[in-house]
């Protein structure tokens, strides 16, 4: 079976509404309890490895990147698996986990650990980017806001189409 | 099999030296790079399942360096599928990390293997550019599209 079709299927049994695109990127909505948001899910059947990415909508002003570098490297240091990242061009901020699958069955276990673990991340860690964002919050009270995110995946989120 | 011993047996079977820490949750190694070896440490957490490879830079960013450091790795982040540099603010320790959740999976050793291979070529190819914006060599991004071009 191939990465993408590994990937459909995990979508499929667990109730996920996405959509393909030309490029082989499977594009999906999250609405999680903090936030609503776009998660992509890339697999590289080439290099025999999945991505998968949740994304902040917009992108952050460029007033506020230093600010969001600094809390994206502070929460990525207590983060298991995944990190955190920002385009310095761009102002775009995301929450990717990656694996290589290279002599790796691509089991459902595995697919879907990839991708609660980025949603769960992103919409777990919303009210922290938020408080910087909209309301001033400093780098240590947004910190403070987020507490772990070991444990993420036990949380509850929502997909729509 | 817990998760420990399948980290282990890969070392065995790959034949790399370690050092296993007490209480089976960790080990350390190393890996010799094109031009310099780096200590590594691979570890394990049995109750959350996840399994994490990090490789040591080295040397420590001073403070002067380090927001331009923190460019490099943001821009390196941002490019690579695995993986992440990580910058710790007290220490100034920079860290390449692949992990990996493994609940509800049948892991096996091709699955460290792969978090291990991956990381050290990655922070192979990208210490030479933290090494040039710490000396101030280069700009961050000047480092980026030179470790880029490299590859």
């Amino acid at each position: 079976m191939s990465l993408t079709d590994a990937c459909l299927a995990f979508f499929k049994a667990d109730g996920w509404d996405v959509a393909t695109h030309e490029d082989g990127m499977l594009l999906t909505r999250v609405r999680g309890e903090h936030l609503a948001f776009h998660a992509v899910v890339i697999p590289d059947d080439e290099r025999e490895r999945i991505t998968a990415y949740a994304l902040v909508p917009g992108s952050v002003a460029p007033a506020h990147r230093l600010k969001v570098l600094d809390f994206a490297t502070r929460a990525n240091s207590g983060v298991a698996v995944g990190n955190f990242e920002l385009d310095v061009r761009t102002g775009e901020l995301r929450f990717k986990v990656g694996l290589d699958l290279h002599d790796v069955a691509p089991d459902e276990a595995l697919i879907r650990n990839l991708v609660y673990r980025a949603v769960f991340a992103l919409d777990g860690t919303w009210p922290g980017i938020e408080a910087m964002l909209k309301h001033g919050a400093t780098v240590d009270e947004a910190l403070a806001l987020v507490g772990t995110l070991q444990g993420a995946r036990d949380g509850q989120t929502i997909t729509e189409a | 099999m817990s998760l420990f011993d399948t980290m282990e047996r890969f070392f065995d079977e790959d034949a790399w030296p370690y050092q296993a820490l007490p209480k089976q949750w960790a080990l350390t190694t190393s890996y010799q790079g094109k031009s310099t070896s780096f200590a590594a440490l691979a570890r394990v957490d049995e109750d959350l399942q996840t399994v994490t490879f990090a490789t040591l830079y080295g040397r420590l960013v001073h403070p002067e360096a380090r927001v331009r450091v923190l460019e490099f790795i943001t821009r390196a982040n941002f490019g690579l599928p695995l993986g992440c540099f990580t910058l710790e603010s007290d220490s100034g320790e920079v860290q390449f990390r692949t992990s990996a959740d493994v609940d509800g999976v049948n892991i096996n050793t091709a699955l460290i293997r792969n978090l291990v291979y991956t990381n050290c070529l990655a922070m192979d190819a990208y210490a030479p550019g933290i090494a040039m914006v710490l000396s101030g060599e280069a700009t961050p991004e000047q480092a980026i599209a030179a470790v880029e071009d490299a590859q």
